[in-house]
């Protein structure tokens, strides 16, 4: 005989669910999607991080901090750091002369001895060969082979070490040789120590190169060629040579680096930072903040912050869409579910049974979906970083010619802990409302079904207005109501989710491309076939070679349009009072950024804004776009074209980077999106200055404001953004202020460019004047199909941002979109026999989808008015929050993301709900109407 | 005047050994004005002709005509429409729409059928079933008296041609179901209603004027009711 169950309710519970699989396999596949999500959060996190670092590694290497002019004494302190992981020393032994370079202009070998952790810190990748075991061994870049040297493993060397030095020689007008890539200046007669890493040059008149002779000398075998690590330039006038540093010569250095690792976990970085900065000065520490990035430790608090801000946003919201998941699951169920139960009572079940049993349920499918959403988590996160392997790829590797690591999951014990805790918790904290409320259910209120409708009391009045259908509608929606509630839940969910993502975001990139693009920009935006071509006039025949294209491109058939634009920033003076209060508050708070609490208020608004020189910059473009600019934006033409009247583009942007105070650097990061960053309105006058280099001579003018523009409505010409404002004027107008002024014309003044459109077919011509900008070296290019550069960090974080985003929405949205059909789904179950009955009495299916339609149509305008309230009220949240870190932002909202998701939302709870109706099509009335539940 | 005729009519469930067979090749007619009460034991087949006379199940074979309406060859859209206008169906579980208070229960067919609101006919018919007090309760608010007034109300409110009811007076006190079998008397007497009431109390199926028995789905008597003395029997 078979064995009774040892808990009835369990076993109840367990029969319950094999009947009701449909309902039972949804709750699973929802377990299992919160677990994917969790699994996302957790491993994913560790994962990117480590594939980010790894990826990050290739281009400086996989050590955190670099030290330089480290003694024995230094090492021994840092070393001691408690957060100091590990370190390893580097000595450099200077160049030596390479007689097998087959390369003229790379004559030397760069000698440097490296502990062998220092080896593997940096990449060295072997070609041939093994690394050096001993100090009179050497491993050659692979550089000086491709080069064509015939040096190989076996070869001896002696080297005897130098270093170099330079010294300027008069020469004619000569009087300073300028090394831009090395920031060095060289006056006449003056000598500068060299860096190691410092071209190869022949004899010259200007400078004369000298060998420092070390007195060290050695001898050495060659026993491995390594792939050029990234630390060496391929200008640089000698390749890498390494070999083993052995601890006796440390010893006896006076001085060398050292490459060391930092716990990433512990100790905050600011603080490791500034312990490095005492020990070993400031000038001396450089940090690998490519590999630091993505961990949140990097240089820069303010990228760490939003690194840790957004993962922060992430889980918060994927929780929450996750606990509006299972909570709708198991509460759609509870009417099922609170008949059974209440069968059970009425023999003697407790409440605490009947709670149990909704946690028997939760537990079950929780183990079960357990290992499949973490299965299938691991899929998603894979998934996800093969999608963000592009901009990271693009990020590290601009101008390294290596592989990029495969995609791999990192999995550690403690992020699988945690998908495990945080799913328990989530499912279990989502089944206690449902639990909680059908251990209150009595035994007769269950069985008689409807538990929440018997609850009400008091009339209900009459709606016959119009239509059978609005009839019906109204009342499914005001009379029962709670049973809508997990359809409303979930439209709700669904729309809070996509605005408050796409808001948070937003704004966060917003910050990050504005730290991107610097403090002041003008942005030309090419169009399809266009170019802009700027001339360097101070560059030798600058002016001559720009001319010259320009005659040229005036009778070229592959141009069919020529304009000429002019440009300069801060070349205007004007009043203080041009810029208005919000402008200068936010100036000053900047100043009290850098200046503490050093100074009140007033007294620095008495020193920076009354005395402050105020400027803004110039655009002239062409007659025709500043026509079309006009027209957009509603200014006065005729006082545009009259030559007194200017634009001003009225969006400005202040952050800590914009300005400096007193050569301090600023406590924290501020950013200020000023929404009405000038007080002068459209058609007043104000005075402008402009100052002539060449007589040194400020003249005074007067403008009129022809009108306001904003970025967006120049957005298919240029943008500017930064903290000075930007104005725009005829050329007529620019003209008359130039000649005012005393400069002969309009370029002596500003800056000039071409703006060329190609005609339709003759898109090939942009490679001719990339090729003639390329090789004049006095003139840029910007073209409509210019290849993409190296990502920046801050590129690479929003593009990674917005790849987050995007996986996040879509993510949530299935999450919502399987809570929004779990909802409808039983709905719909729920009321097969009301459909039933409907249609006995004679109801069409159409007039039942017309009823539907309306339910919808409230739900969803009930749901948008409760998401409207609470998205707004996270938005400000958000909003605040991100003002409070950063500085002020404008409160945009992501209209375009709003009318998505409501449209989406809509479009799917009217999709879902046709789909639920049609597949009862085939149901019987009589069997609908004869069974009370599912 | 022949309102109603079934012919031939069969219902099957099932196949092979297992089938099983509710109604056996049933014919049968009913007059206009005609109060038919059909009695027989559980399982005899009675509701199923019952829900095969409605429109709402499909017979295995024969025919149902209605006003001369052979319902089964309708389609689902036109028999639904067929079904508000010509038949009222009375379900011994009330079947209300639990959101609907009482005259909006009642005017469900009406409105259906997308015809002006007849305010006249909802008191009428809200007086006659005694729920003037009760007009905007919800039905979980009312007696099952109450209830099965209210769809004895919402059947007979757009005039059908035939009232079919599926044990109305099977889940009401003695007293409640006295007051429902009035409330179909009255509508057939004074109204010219016909009527098809299914019932297991041979004495509710006596006030009707025709019985039929029925027997593993087969008709083994129908004959009609002789009142003696003009009262109760």
């Amino acid at each position: 005989m078979k064995r009774p169950p040892r808990n009835i309710v369990h076993y109840v519970t367990g029969q319950y669910m094999r009947q009701n699989k449909k309902r039972t396999l949804t709750t699973f596949f929802g377990i299992v999607f919160t677990v994917l999500l969790m699994t996302c959060v957790f491993v994913g996190r560790e994962s990117a991080i480590t594939y980010l670092e790894e990826v990050a590694s290739q281009k400086n290497g996989k050590w955190h901090y670099t030290l330089y002019d480290i003694t024995p004494e230094k090492r021994g302190e840092i070393e001691a750091l408690p957060y100091v992981s590990g370190t390893a020393a580097s000595l450099s032994l200077g160049l030596t002369e390479f007689p097998a370079s087959a390369n003229p202009e790379r004559p030397y070998l760069n000698v440097k001895a490296y502990e062998p952790q220092a080896m593997s810190w940096n990449n060295i990748r072997l070609t041939q060969g093994r690394l050096p075991e001993t100090s009179g061994e050497l491993l050659l870049s692979s550089a000086c082979l491709e080069d064509g040297s015939g040096v190989k493993l076996g070869d001896h060397l002696d080297a005897a070490f130098f270093q170099r030095s330079i010294t300027g020689l008069s020469s004619g007008e000569t009087t300073q040789t300028y090394f831009p890539a090395f920031s060095l200046v060289v006056a006449a007669g003056e000598t500068k120590d060299l860096p190691l890493t410092f071209p190869y040059f022949p004899e010259n008149d200007s400078f004369r190169i000298d060998r420092l002779w070390t007195g060290q000398t050695a001898s050495y075998t060659v026993v491995g060629f390594m792939e050029p690590p990234a630390f060496e330039p391929s200008h640089a006038a000698g390749y890498t040579a390494l070999t083993l540093a052995e601890p006796d010569s440390l010893a006896q250095a006076a001085s060398y680096s050292l490459f060391l690792q930092v716990s990433t976990d512990g100790d905050t970085p600011e603080g490791a930072v500034t312990s490095l900065w005492q020990i070993a000065g400031e000038e001396n520490v450089e940090s690998n903040d490519y590999l630091l990035a993505f961990s949140g430790n990097s240089s820069d608090n303010t990228m760490n912050l939003m690194v840790q801000l957004m993962t922060a946003f992430f889980l918060l919201l994927i929780l929450a869409v996750s606990v509006v998941l299972i909570y709708n699951v198991f509460n759609i169920s509870f009417r099922e579910r609170s008949r059974y139960l209440g069968m059970l009572s009425s023999v003697g079940a407790t409440a605490r049974q009947k709670r149990s049993s909704v946690y028997f349920e939760a537990g079950i499918l929780l183990l079960a979906a357990l290992p499949v959403g973490i299965l299938a988590g691991f899929g998603v996160v894979l998934g996800g970083l093969r999608v963000i392997e592009p901009y990271v790829v693009q990020l590290v590797y601009a101008g390294i010619e290596q592989e990029a690591p495969a995609v791999s999951l990192t999995v550690s014990p403690l992020a699988l802990l945690g998908v495990v805790l945080a799913s328990t918790l989530t499912v279990f904290l989502s089944a206690f409302l449902p639990a909680w409320k059908i251990g209150k259910i009595g035994p007769i209120a269950s069985i008689q079904g409807n538990p929440e409708l018997r609850a009400r009391k008091g009339r209900a009045k009459t709606h016959i207005r119009g239509s059978a259908e609005g009839m019906l509608a109204h009342g499914f929606l005001h009379r029962q109501g709670r049973n809508q509630r997990s359809l409303f839940l979930a439209v709700t969910a669904f729309l809070l989710v996509l605005t408050v993502a796409s808001f948070g975001v937003s704004r966060v990139i917003d910050i990050i491309e504005y730290r991107t693009q610097g403090p002041t920009s003008l942005d030309n935006a090419p169009q399809e076939r266009e170019c802009f071509l700027y001339c360097n006039r101070d560059a030798e025949n600058g002016p001559a070679f720009y001319n010259a294209l320009k005659q040229e491109l005036e009778t070229r058939p592959e141009v069919a349009k020529l304009g000429e634009w002019y440009s300069s920033m801060f070349v205007l003076d004007v009043d203080n009072s041009f810029y208005s209060e919000e402008y200068w508050n936010a100036y000053l708070d900047i100043a009290e950024a850098y200046l503490g609490q050093e100074h009140s208020w007033e007294e620095l608004r008495e020193m920076y804004v009354t005395d402050h020189s105020c400027t803004v910059n110039l655009l002239i473009p062409d007659d025709e776009t500043l026509h079309q600019i006009a027209s957009r934006c509603g200014a006065d033409q005729s006082l545009l074209f009259d030559g007194k009247g200017a634009i001003l583009v009225n969006e400005a942007q202040l952050d800590t980077d914009s300005y400096g105070f007193e050569l301090k650097k600023p406590r924290y990061y501020r950013y200020y999106d000023i929404q009405k960053p000038s007080a002068c309105q459209p058609g007043d006058s104000f005075s402008v200055t402009v100052y002539n280099d060449s007589t040194e001579q400020e003249l005074p003018n007067q403008l009129t404001l022809a009108g306001y523009a904003s970025n967006d409505q120049c957005a298919p010409f240029f943008s500017v953004q930064g903290g000075t404002l930007w104005l725009l004027m005829s050329r007529q107008g620019a003209e008359q202020l130039a000649l005012a002024a005393g400069y002969g014309q309009l370029s002596d003044w500003l800056a000039e460019e071409l703006h060329i459109q190609l005609t339709e077919g003759a898109e090939d011509f942009v490679d001719y004047l990339r090729q003639a900008a390329g090789d004049m070296s006095v003139m840029g290019l910007s073209a409509w199909n210019d290849p993409d550069y190296p990502l920046s960090i801050s590129q690479s974080l929003c593009a990674i941002l917005r790849v987050m985003l995007a996986a996040f929405v879509v993510l949530s949205s299935v999450i919502c979109l399987l809570n929004l059909w779990n909802a409808i789904h039983g709905r719909m179950l729920e009321r097969r026999r009301d459909f039933a009955v409907l249609r006995s009495v004679g109801a069409t299916r159409g007039q039942l989808e017309k009823t539907l339609v309306l339910e919808c149509l409230g739900i969803l305008g009930k749901g948008l008015i409760l998401s409207a309230l609470l998205s707004g009220g996270l938005i400000y949240l958000i909003y605040r929050l991100l003002s409070n870190l950063f500085g002020h932002l404008a409160f945009r909202l992501p209209w375009g993301m709003l009318l998505f998701a409501l449209l989406f939302t809509a479009g799917a709870v009217l999709l879902l709900t046709f789909v639920c109706f049609r597949r009862e099509k085939a149901e019987n009335l009589i069997e609908c109407i004869r069974q009370d539940s599912v | 005047m022949e309102i109603l005729r079934c012919e031939h009519l069969s219902k099957r469930y099932g196949s092979g050994k297992n089938q099983v067979v509710a109604l056996d090749d049933l014919s049968f007619s009913v007059e206009k004005g005609e109060f038919v009460s059909i009695v027989g034991p559980s399982g005899s087949g009675k509701s199923t002709l019952l829900h095969i006379l409605g429109g709402v199940d499909q017979p295995s074979g024969g025919k149902v005509f209605i006003d001369g309406t052979d319902l089964h060859s309708l389609s689902e859209d036109k028999l639904a429409i067929f079904r508000r206008r010509q038949i009222g169906l009375v379900y011994q579980f009330y079947n209300l729409l639990p959101v609907l208070n009482v005259d909006e229960n009642i005017v469900l067919p009406h409105l259906l059928d997308k015809r002006g609101m007849d305010w006249e006919r909802l008191d009428k018919i809200v007086e006659q079933m005694g729920l003037t007090d009760r007009r905007q309760h919800l039905p979980n608010q009312l007696s099952g008296g109450q209830q099965q007034r209210v769809s004895i109300g919402r059947a007979l409110f757009n005039h059908p041609a035939i009232v079919l009811a599926d044990e109305p007076t099977g889940n009401l006190d003695r007293k409640s179901g006295r007051e429902i079998i009035e409330l179909f008397k009255h509508s057939n007497r004074a109204l010219g209603q016909t009527l098809l009431l299914i019932t297991h109390d041979e004495s509710i199926a006596l006030q009707a004027d025709r019985m039929i028995c029925l027997e593993d789905g087969r008709i083994t008597r129908d004959e009609r009711i002789r009142i003696l003395g003009g009262g109760q029997p």
